[in-house]
Protein backbone atom coordinates (compact mmCIF):
# COMPACT_ATOMS: atom_id res chain seq x y z
CA UNK A 1 0.00 0.00 0.00
CA UNK A 2 2.81 2.34 0.66
CA UNK A 3 4.33 1.92 -2.64
CA UNK A 4 1.09 2.10 -4.41
CA UNK A 5 0.23 5.94 -2.95
CA UNK A 6 3.04 8.24 -2.70
CA UNK A 7 2.62 11.81 -0.81
CA UNK A 8 4.11 14.41 -2.72
CA UNK A 9 8.25 15.41 -2.33
CA UNK A 10 7.76 18.21 -0.24
CA UNK A 11 5.67 16.45 2.03
CA UNK A 12 8.22 13.50 2.31
CA UNK A 13 10.85 15.33 3.39
CA UNK A 14 11.70 15.76 6.93
CA UNK A 15 13.90 18.51 8.93
CA UNK A 16 17.15 16.82 7.90
CA UNK A 17 16.53 16.62 4.28
CA UNK A 18 15.75 20.41 4.20
CA UNK A 19 18.78 21.25 5.89
CA UNK A 20 20.65 19.35 3.19
CA UNK A 21 18.58 20.59 0.39
CA UNK A 22 19.26 24.16 2.22
CA UNK A 23 22.99 23.54 2.60
CA UNK A 24 23.66 22.51 -0.88
CA UNK A 25 21.74 25.53 -2.06
CA UNK A 26 23.96 27.77 0.21
CA UNK A 27 27.16 25.93 -1.03
CA UNK A 28 26.27 26.65 -4.55
CA UNK A 29 25.69 30.00 -3.94
CA UNK A 30 28.77 30.37 -1.55
CA UNK A 31 30.88 29.51 -4.85
CA UNK A 32 28.82 31.65 -6.95
CA UNK A 33 28.99 34.59 -5.24
CA UNK A 34 32.96 34.21 -4.16
CA UNK A 35 33.25 33.68 -7.76
CA UNK A 36 32.05 36.73 -9.00
CA UNK A 37 32.25 38.88 -6.33
CA UNK A 38 34.83 38.15 -2.79
CA UNK A 39 37.53 36.79 -5.34
CA UNK A 40 37.86 39.96 -6.93
CA UNK A 41 38.62 41.79 -3.30
CA UNK A 42 41.47 42.43 -2.43
CA UNK A 43 41.68 41.17 1.54
CA UNK A 44 41.03 37.77 0.71
CA UNK A 45 41.07 36.09 4.11
CA UNK A 46 38.28 38.98 5.00
CA UNK A 47 36.45 37.92 1.35
CA UNK A 48 36.21 34.35 2.24
CA UNK A 49 35.08 34.76 6.13
CA UNK A 50 32.28 37.11 4.90
CA UNK A 51 31.27 34.90 1.95
CA UNK A 52 31.11 31.64 4.53
CA UNK A 53 29.21 33.54 7.27
CA UNK A 54 26.59 34.93 4.67
CA UNK A 55 26.42 31.56 3.30
CA UNK A 56 25.98 30.06 6.26
CA UNK A 57 22.75 32.12 6.95
CA UNK A 58 20.75 30.31 4.40
CA UNK A 59 20.78 27.04 6.06
CA UNK A 60 20.45 28.37 9.24
CA UNK A 61 17.48 30.86 8.63
CA UNK A 62 14.62 28.04 8.78
CA UNK A 63 15.05 27.43 12.28
CA UNK A 64 16.95 30.96 13.39
CA UNK A 65 15.83 33.17 11.47
CA UNK A 66 16.75 36.47 13.25
CA UNK A 67 20.52 34.73 14.05
CA UNK A 68 20.45 34.35 10.20
CA UNK A 69 19.44 38.18 9.73
CA UNK A 70 22.24 39.11 12.19
CA UNK A 71 25.11 37.29 10.73
CA UNK A 72 23.58 38.69 6.95
CA UNK A 73 23.21 42.26 8.26
CA UNK A 74 26.68 41.85 9.64
CA UNK A 75 28.17 40.74 6.48
CA UNK A 76 25.83 43.70 4.56
CA UNK A 77 27.92 46.58 7.11
CA UNK A 78 31.28 45.36 5.52
CA UNK A 79 29.42 47.52 2.81
CA UNK A 80 31.85 50.59 3.35
CA UNK A 81 35.36 48.64 3.00
CA UNK A 82 33.50 47.37 -0.16
CA UNK A 83 30.33 47.73 -1.96
CA UNK A 84 30.46 43.90 -3.26
CA UNK A 85 29.90 42.81 -0.23
CA UNK A 86 26.58 44.33 -0.11
CA UNK A 87 26.04 42.03 -2.89
CA UNK A 88 26.84 39.31 -1.28
CA UNK A 89 24.63 39.85 1.71
CA UNK A 90 21.62 41.12 -0.45
CA UNK A 91 19.94 37.50 -1.03
CA UNK A 92 20.52 36.15 2.29
CA UNK A 93 19.52 39.40 4.26
CA UNK A 94 16.36 39.23 2.12
CA UNK A 95 15.95 35.41 2.71
CA UNK A 96 16.25 35.49 6.58
CA UNK A 97 14.16 38.68 7.10
CA UNK A 98 11.55 36.98 4.72
CA UNK A 99 12.24 33.81 7.45
CA UNK A 100 11.58 36.15 10.35
CA UNK A 101 8.48 37.69 9.22
CA UNK A 102 6.69 34.48 8.47
CA UNK A 103 8.24 32.61 12.13
CA UNK A 104 7.68 35.67 13.91
CA UNK A 105 5.14 37.78 15.46
CA UNK A 106 5.50 41.83 14.59
CA UNK A 107 7.11 42.81 17.82
CA UNK A 108 9.81 40.61 16.85
CA UNK A 109 9.46 41.15 12.70
CA UNK A 110 9.54 44.74 12.93
CA UNK A 111 11.97 46.02 14.52
CA UNK A 112 14.39 42.86 12.44
CA UNK A 113 13.48 44.85 9.26
CA UNK A 114 13.82 48.11 10.92
CA UNK A 115 17.39 46.76 11.37
CA UNK A 116 17.60 45.14 8.42
CA UNK A 117 16.71 48.55 6.08
CA UNK A 118 19.47 49.89 7.57
CA UNK A 119 21.96 47.66 5.26
CA UNK A 120 20.98 49.80 2.64
CA UNK A 121 22.34 52.90 4.55
CA UNK A 122 25.67 50.83 5.18
CA UNK A 123 25.81 49.98 1.00
CA UNK A 124 25.94 53.99 0.69
CA UNK A 125 28.85 54.58 3.07
CA UNK A 126 31.51 55.81 3.24
CA UNK A 127 31.20 58.57 0.80
CA UNK A 128 27.17 58.36 -0.11
CA UNK A 129 28.43 57.76 -3.11
CA UNK A 130 25.65 54.98 -4.60
CA UNK A 131 22.31 56.67 -3.01
CA UNK A 132 20.82 55.66 -6.23
CA UNK A 133 21.00 51.59 -4.53
CA UNK A 134 19.12 52.62 -1.19
CA UNK A 135 15.78 52.38 -3.21
CA UNK A 136 16.25 49.07 -4.64
CA UNK A 137 17.92 47.56 -1.73
CA UNK A 138 15.19 48.81 0.22
CA UNK A 139 12.30 47.75 -2.00
CA UNK A 140 13.92 44.05 -2.19
CA UNK A 141 14.04 43.68 1.55
CA UNK A 142 10.49 44.87 1.89
CA UNK A 143 9.09 42.75 -0.05
CA UNK A 144 10.42 39.66 1.12
CA UNK A 145 9.53 40.67 4.60
CA UNK A 146 6.44 41.50 3.35
CA UNK A 147 6.17 38.17 2.15
CA UNK A 148 7.16 36.37 4.84
CA UNK A 149 4.79 38.60 6.54
CA UNK A 150 1.69 37.56 4.34
CA UNK A 151 2.54 33.83 4.92
CA UNK A 152 2.25 34.43 8.62
CA UNK A 153 -0.97 36.06 8.40
CA UNK A 154 -2.36 33.33 6.55
CA UNK A 155 -1.11 30.52 8.68
CA UNK A 156 -2.57 32.30 11.68
CA UNK A 157 -5.83 32.49 10.15
CA UNK A 158 -6.24 29.43 9.27
CA UNK A 159 -4.96 27.92 12.76
CA UNK A 160 -8.01 30.37 14.49
CA UNK A 161 -10.65 28.91 12.57
CA UNK A 162 -9.24 25.29 13.09
CA UNK A 163 -8.92 26.58 16.99
CA UNK A 164 -12.42 27.94 17.15
CA UNK A 165 -13.98 24.93 15.27
CA UNK A 166 -12.75 22.72 17.45
CA UNK A 167 -13.70 24.78 20.69
CA UNK A 168 -17.12 25.25 19.19
CA UNK A 169 -17.16 21.38 18.61
CA UNK A 170 -16.18 20.02 22.52
CA UNK A 171 -19.48 22.10 23.45
CA UNK A 172 -21.09 20.23 20.75
CA UNK A 173 -19.92 17.01 21.95
CA UNK A 174 -19.96 17.67 25.64
CA UNK A 175 -24.53 18.85 25.14
CA UNK A 176 -24.62 15.17 23.06
CA UNK A 177 -22.35 13.25 25.75
CA UNK A 178 -25.09 15.12 28.56
CA UNK A 179 -28.13 14.20 26.70
CA UNK A 180 -26.86 10.57 26.18
CA UNK A 181 -26.37 9.85 29.68
CA UNK A 182 -29.83 12.18 30.23
CA UNK A 183 -31.30 8.86 28.17
CA UNK A 184 -29.13 6.26 29.26
CA UNK A 185 -30.29 7.25 33.31
CA UNK A 186 -33.45 7.25 32.53
CA UNK A 187 -33.86 3.93 30.74
CA UNK A 188 -31.39 2.66 34.09
CA UNK A 189 -33.50 4.33 37.03
CA UNK A 190 -36.82 3.45 35.03
CA UNK A 191 -36.04 -0.25 34.22
CA UNK A 192 -33.02 -0.75 36.69
CA UNK A 193 -34.55 0.05 39.82
CA UNK A 194 -37.94 -1.50 38.73
CA UNK A 195 -36.36 -4.90 38.66
CA UNK A 196 -34.77 -4.71 41.12
CA UNK A 197 -37.36 -3.71 43.95
CA UNK A 198 -39.29 -6.57 41.96
CA UNK A 199 -36.70 -9.30 42.19
CA UNK A 200 -36.33 -8.39 46.17
CA UNK A 201 -39.85 -8.54 46.45
CA UNK A 202 -40.34 -11.99 44.27
CA UNK A 203 -37.20 -13.35 46.21
CA UNK A 204 -38.88 -12.17 49.51
CA UNK A 205 -42.49 -13.95 48.74
CA UNK A 206 -41.18 -16.88 46.71
CA UNK A 207 -42.22 -19.63 49.19
CA UNK A 208 -44.95 -17.55 50.57
CA UNK A 209 -47.03 -16.09 48.12
CA UNK A 210 -45.85 -18.28 45.19
CA UNK A 211 -48.34 -16.14 43.12
CA UNK A 212 -47.28 -12.58 43.80
CA UNK A 213 -43.59 -13.61 43.09
CA UNK A 214 -45.37 -14.69 40.02
CA UNK A 215 -46.20 -11.42 39.44
CA UNK A 216 -43.39 -9.61 40.18
CA UNK A 217 -41.69 -12.03 37.93
CA UNK A 218 -44.03 -11.16 34.79
CA UNK A 219 -43.30 -7.47 35.96
CA UNK A 220 -39.30 -7.73 36.07
CA UNK A 221 -39.60 -10.07 32.04
CA UNK A 222 -41.98 -6.52 30.80
CA UNK A 223 -39.59 -4.07 31.91
CA UNK A 224 -36.80 -5.72 31.08
CA UNK A 225 -37.90 -6.19 27.72
CA UNK A 226 -38.71 -2.68 27.61
CA UNK A 227 -35.72 -1.46 28.75
CA UNK A 228 -33.65 -3.61 26.21
CA UNK A 229 -36.00 -1.85 23.47
CA UNK A 230 -34.85 1.24 25.57
CA UNK A 231 -31.19 0.39 24.89
CA UNK A 232 -31.39 -0.88 21.34
CA UNK A 233 -32.30 2.73 20.68
CA UNK A 234 -30.48 4.32 22.60
CA UNK A 235 -27.25 2.50 21.01
CA UNK A 236 -28.88 3.16 17.40
CA UNK A 237 -28.99 6.14 18.34
CA UNK A 238 -25.05 6.43 19.03
CA UNK A 239 -24.04 4.25 16.04
CA UNK A 240 -26.63 6.71 14.18
CA UNK A 241 -24.62 7.58 10.38
CA UNK A 242 -22.16 5.38 10.87
CA UNK A 243 -23.27 2.54 8.84
CA UNK A 244 -23.80 -0.77 10.59
CA UNK A 245 -21.89 -3.22 8.39
CA UNK A 246 -23.34 -6.89 8.59
CA UNK A 247 -21.65 -8.84 11.68
CA UNK A 248 -19.52 -11.18 9.67
CA UNK A 249 -18.18 -8.93 7.89
CA UNK A 250 -14.33 -7.97 9.63
CA UNK A 251 -14.21 -3.95 11.12
CA UNK A 252 -12.68 -1.72 8.00
CA UNK A 253 -9.41 -0.07 8.66
CA UNK A 254 -6.95 1.74 7.11
CA UNK A 255 -5.56 -0.69 4.69
CA UNK A 256 -9.42 -0.68 3.14
CA UNK A 257 -8.55 3.22 2.65
CA UNK A 258 -7.80 2.69 -1.44
CA UNK A 259 -10.99 0.94 -1.66
CA UNK A 260 -12.84 3.89 0.00
CA UNK A 261 -10.95 6.23 -2.48
CA UNK A 262 -12.36 3.82 -5.24
CA UNK A 263 -15.85 4.16 -3.92
CA UNK A 264 -15.68 7.70 -3.65
CA UNK A 265 -14.96 8.17 -7.03
CA UNK A 266 -17.39 6.41 -8.26
CA UNK A 267 -19.44 8.69 -6.13
CA UNK A 268 -17.73 11.74 -8.00
CA UNK A 269 -14.79 12.98 -5.99
CA UNK A 270 -11.33 11.47 -6.98
CA UNK A 271 -9.29 11.28 -3.78
CA UNK A 272 -5.41 10.93 -3.64
CA UNK A 273 -4.30 8.93 -1.29
CA UNK A 274 -1.47 9.67 0.39
CA UNK A 275 0.32 7.14 3.06
CA UNK A 276 3.80 8.48 5.17
CA UNK A 277 5.60 6.69 7.49
CA UNK A 278 5.95 3.17 8.73
CA UNK A 279 2.39 2.03 9.19
CA UNK A 280 2.54 -0.05 12.27
CA UNK A 281 -0.89 -1.36 13.21
CA UNK A 282 -3.25 0.66 15.49
CA UNK A 283 -5.45 -2.32 16.89
CA UNK A 284 -8.78 -2.04 15.21
CA UNK A 285 -10.32 -0.20 17.55
CA UNK A 286 -8.48 2.42 16.49
CA UNK A 287 -7.80 1.35 12.71
CA UNK A 288 -11.84 1.73 12.48
CA UNK A 289 -12.10 5.25 14.24
CA UNK A 290 -9.04 6.31 11.97
CA UNK A 291 -10.99 5.10 8.61
CA UNK A 292 -14.48 6.40 9.89
CA UNK A 293 -13.12 9.44 10.45
CA UNK A 294 -12.12 9.63 6.77
CA UNK A 295 -15.02 8.10 5.61
CA UNK A 296 -17.48 10.82 7.45
CA UNK A 297 -15.10 13.33 5.84
CA UNK A 298 -14.89 12.16 1.99
CA UNK A 299 -18.57 11.77 2.69
CA UNK A 300 -19.01 15.91 3.16
CA UNK A 301 -16.84 16.31 0.58
CA UNK A 302 -19.87 14.56 -1.54
CA UNK A 303 -22.37 16.12 0.10
CA UNK A 304 -21.06 19.91 0.41
CA UNK A 305 -17.73 20.73 -1.20
CA UNK A 306 -19.27 20.86 -4.55
CA UNK A 307 -16.12 19.39 -5.91
CA UNK A 308 -14.41 16.52 -7.92
CA UNK A 309 -11.42 16.63 -5.72
CA UNK A 310 -10.02 15.33 -2.35
CA UNK A 311 -6.52 14.80 -0.86
CA UNK A 312 -6.30 12.28 1.99
CA UNK A 313 -3.33 11.79 4.12
CA UNK A 314 -2.15 9.29 6.03
CA UNK A 315 0.62 10.18 8.38
CA UNK A 316 2.43 7.46 10.31
CA UNK A 317 3.75 9.61 13.13
CA UNK A 318 6.09 7.77 15.99
CA UNK A 319 3.40 8.96 18.22
CA UNK A 320 0.17 9.21 16.66
CA UNK A 321 -1.42 8.82 13.33
CA UNK A 322 -2.49 11.90 11.75
CA UNK A 323 -5.50 11.99 9.07
CA UNK A 324 -6.02 15.09 7.09
CA UNK A 325 -8.89 14.97 4.80
CA UNK A 326 -8.63 18.60 2.56
CA UNK A 327 -10.89 19.43 -0.76
CA UNK A 328 -10.83 22.89 -2.61
CA UNK A 329 -14.71 22.94 -2.91
CA UNK A 330 -16.87 25.72 -1.49
CA UNK A 331 -14.92 25.47 2.30
CA UNK A 332 -18.88 26.88 3.80
CA UNK A 333 -19.83 27.25 7.33
CA UNK A 334 -19.04 24.06 9.71
CA UNK A 335 -21.84 24.73 11.59
CA UNK A 336 -23.85 23.37 9.17
CA UNK A 337 -22.22 19.91 9.00
CA UNK A 338 -22.42 19.80 12.70
CA UNK A 339 -23.57 16.27 12.53
CA UNK A 340 -20.49 14.75 11.26
CA UNK A 341 -17.89 16.52 12.62
CA UNK A 342 -19.52 15.89 16.39
CA UNK A 343 -19.23 12.28 15.63
CA UNK A 344 -15.78 12.09 13.92
CA UNK A 345 -14.58 14.18 17.13
CA UNK A 346 -16.37 11.65 19.71
CA UNK A 347 -14.52 8.77 17.99
CA UNK A 348 -11.23 10.17 18.08
CA UNK A 349 -12.02 11.32 21.67
CA UNK A 350 -12.69 7.76 22.38
CA UNK A 351 -8.63 7.36 21.79
CA UNK A 352 -7.30 10.56 23.37
CA UNK A 353 -7.46 11.76 19.38
CA UNK A 354 -8.56 15.68 18.47
CA UNK A 355 -10.40 16.41 15.06
CA UNK A 356 -9.93 19.95 13.86
CA UNK A 357 -12.18 21.20 10.91
CA UNK A 358 -13.41 24.32 9.44
CA UNK A 359 -13.32 26.11 5.89
CA UNK A 360 -9.29 27.02 4.70
CA UNK A 361 -9.06 30.79 4.37
CA UNK A 362 -8.20 30.70 0.66
CA UNK A 363 -11.26 27.93 -0.22
CA UNK A 364 -11.79 24.84 0.47
CA UNK A 365 -12.22 22.45 3.54
CA UNK A 366 -10.00 20.97 5.58
CA UNK A 367 -10.74 18.05 8.05
CA UNK A 368 -7.43 17.00 10.34
CA UNK A 369 -7.85 14.28 13.14
CA UNK A 370 -4.90 13.14 15.30
CA UNK A 371 -4.92 10.15 17.43
CA UNK A 372 -2.39 9.28 19.66
CA UNK A 373 -0.56 5.72 19.11
CA UNK A 374 -1.39 3.59 21.78
CA UNK A 375 1.61 2.80 23.96
CA UNK A 376 1.53 -0.81 23.74
CA UNK A 377 0.79 -1.08 19.85
CA UNK A 378 -2.82 -2.25 20.31
CA UNK A 379 -5.89 -0.50 21.49
CA UNK B 1 -44.33 -1.17 67.88
CA UNK B 2 -45.44 -1.00 64.37
CA UNK B 3 -43.95 1.47 62.01
CA UNK B 4 -46.05 3.45 60.02
CA UNK B 5 -44.74 3.79 56.14
CA UNK B 6 -45.93 5.94 53.38
CA UNK B 7 -44.51 4.99 49.89
CA UNK B 8 -43.88 7.94 47.07
CA UNK B 9 -42.42 7.11 44.19
CA UNK B 10 -44.37 7.53 40.26
CA UNK B 11 -43.98 4.32 39.26
CA UNK B 12 -46.37 1.73 40.00
CA UNK B 13 -44.29 -1.56 39.79
CA UNK B 14 -41.84 0.45 42.42
CA UNK B 15 -44.64 0.88 44.85
CA UNK B 16 -45.93 -2.38 44.34
CA UNK B 17 -42.54 -3.63 44.76
CA UNK B 18 -41.32 -1.63 47.91
CA UNK B 19 -45.04 -2.02 49.14
CA UNK B 20 -44.86 -6.01 49.39
CA UNK B 21 -41.31 -5.99 50.63
CA UNK B 22 -42.05 -3.55 53.53
CA UNK B 23 -45.50 -5.76 53.71
CA UNK B 24 -43.41 -9.06 54.49
CA UNK B 25 -42.00 -7.31 57.54
CA UNK B 26 -43.95 -7.62 60.58
CA UNK B 27 -43.19 -4.70 62.22
CA UNK B 28 -44.13 -2.37 59.35
CA UNK B 29 -47.10 -1.50 57.73
CA UNK B 30 -48.00 0.79 54.46
CA UNK B 31 -50.01 3.19 55.33
CA UNK B 32 -50.20 5.21 51.72
CA UNK B 33 -48.79 5.65 48.50
CA UNK B 34 -48.72 8.44 46.55
CA UNK B 35 -47.78 8.95 42.98
CA UNK B 36 -46.72 12.95 42.83
CA UNK B 37 -44.87 14.81 45.07
CA UNK B 38 -47.86 16.75 45.80
CA UNK B 39 -49.83 13.85 46.78
CA UNK B 40 -47.31 12.62 49.11
CA UNK B 41 -47.06 16.04 51.10
CA UNK B 42 -51.05 15.66 50.94
CA UNK B 43 -51.03 12.16 52.15
CA UNK B 44 -48.58 12.49 54.71
CA UNK B 45 -49.59 15.78 56.40
CA UNK B 46 -53.14 13.65 56.57
CA UNK B 47 -52.20 10.15 57.67
CA UNK B 48 -48.58 10.96 59.82
CA UNK B 49 -47.08 8.57 59.01
CA UNK B 50 -43.72 7.67 60.83
CA UNK B 51 -41.43 7.38 57.86
CA UNK B 52 -41.87 8.56 54.33
CA UNK B 53 -40.28 6.69 51.44
CA UNK B 54 -39.80 9.42 48.88
CA UNK B 55 -38.65 9.13 45.35
CA UNK B 56 -36.50 12.08 44.14
CA UNK B 57 -38.04 12.60 40.42
CA UNK B 58 -41.72 12.75 40.47
CA UNK B 59 -44.12 14.54 38.15
CA UNK B 60 -45.65 18.21 39.78
CA UNK B 61 -43.77 18.28 41.88
CA UNK B 62 -40.04 16.50 43.07
CA UNK B 63 -39.25 14.63 45.99
CA UNK B 64 -36.76 17.16 47.46
CA UNK B 65 -39.36 19.90 47.40
CA UNK B 66 -41.75 17.70 48.82
CA UNK B 67 -39.52 17.46 51.81
CA UNK B 68 -38.82 21.21 52.16
CA UNK B 69 -42.52 21.66 52.19
CA UNK B 70 -43.23 18.69 54.78
CA UNK B 71 -39.85 20.13 56.61
CA UNK B 72 -41.76 23.90 56.82
CA UNK B 73 -45.19 22.15 57.97
CA UNK B 74 -42.99 21.11 61.05
CA UNK B 75 -44.15 17.86 60.63
CA UNK B 76 -42.21 14.88 62.27
CA UNK B 77 -42.75 12.02 59.22
CA UNK B 78 -38.84 10.89 58.57
CA UNK B 79 -38.18 11.05 54.89
CA UNK B 80 -36.06 8.55 53.66
CA UNK B 81 -35.27 9.89 49.66
CA UNK B 82 -35.39 6.97 47.15
CA UNK B 83 -32.45 7.42 44.21
CA UNK B 84 -31.29 4.92 42.17
CA UNK B 85 -27.89 6.51 41.87
CA UNK B 86 -26.03 8.28 45.17
CA UNK B 87 -25.39 11.30 43.50
CA UNK B 88 -23.87 14.49 45.59
CA UNK B 89 -25.99 17.06 44.04
CA UNK B 90 -29.07 15.04 45.40
CA UNK B 91 -27.53 13.98 48.53
CA UNK B 92 -27.18 17.57 50.03
CA UNK B 93 -30.23 18.85 48.56
CA UNK B 94 -32.14 16.24 49.94
CA UNK B 95 -30.81 16.89 53.18
CA UNK B 96 -30.37 20.60 53.20
CA UNK B 97 -34.68 19.72 52.43
CA UNK B 98 -34.56 18.11 56.30
CA UNK B 99 -34.65 14.16 54.91
CA UNK B 100 -33.28 11.62 57.36
CA UNK B 101 -31.54 9.75 55.22
CA UNK B 102 -30.66 7.94 52.17
CA UNK B 103 -32.13 4.72 50.26
CA UNK B 104 -30.38 3.32 46.79
CA UNK B 105 -33.00 1.67 44.68
CA UNK B 106 -30.73 -1.37 44.65
CA UNK B 107 -32.18 -2.48 48.08
CA UNK B 108 -31.66 -5.70 49.50
CA UNK B 109 -33.59 -7.67 51.84
CA UNK B 110 -31.32 -7.19 54.47
CA UNK B 111 -31.17 -3.08 54.56
CA UNK B 112 -34.53 -3.01 53.90
CA UNK B 113 -35.94 -4.75 56.87
CA UNK B 114 -35.97 -3.55 60.42
CA UNK B 115 -34.79 -6.34 61.92
CA UNK B 116 -31.47 -5.54 60.32
CA UNK B 117 -29.55 -3.18 62.30
CA UNK B 118 -28.88 -1.04 59.38
CA UNK B 119 -31.76 0.77 58.79
CA UNK B 120 -30.68 3.14 61.13
CA UNK B 121 -32.76 6.22 60.45
CA UNK B 122 -35.80 3.82 61.22
CA UNK B 123 -34.86 2.96 64.36
CA UNK B 124 -34.01 6.32 65.35
CA UNK B 125 -37.42 8.06 64.37
CA UNK B 126 -39.09 4.86 66.53
CA UNK B 127 -37.07 5.49 69.31
CA UNK B 128 -37.65 8.77 69.26
CA UNK B 129 -41.08 8.90 69.37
Amino acid sequence: MRSEYRAPLRLRLGPRHWLLLDGLVAALFGVFTFGILGAREANEALAITATVLATSTLPLARQRPVMAAAGALAVFWLSPISPRYGWIALVPLAYSLYRVAERHRSAVAAPALGAGLTATVAGTLPSFEHLGGVVPFGFVLIVAWTIGFAVRQHRLHGEAILRQEAQRGEERAAQERTRIARELHDVVAHGMSVITVQAAYARLVVRTEPAQAADALAAIETTGRQSLAELRRLLSMLRAGNGSPAEDEPAPSLIDLPRLAENTAHAGVRVDLSVQGESLPLGPGLELSAYRIVQEALTNVVKHAGTDHARVTVEHRPDAVVLDVVDRGRGGDVRQEGYGLTGMRERAALYGGTVLAGPMPDGGFKVSATLPRPADGTS
Amino acid sequence: MTIRVLIADDQPLIRSGLRGIVGTAADLTVVGEAATGLQAVEGILRLEPDVALMDIRMPELDGIRATERLTAAGCATRVLILTTFDLDEYVYGALRAGASGFLLKDVRRTTCTPRSASWPPVTRCSRQM
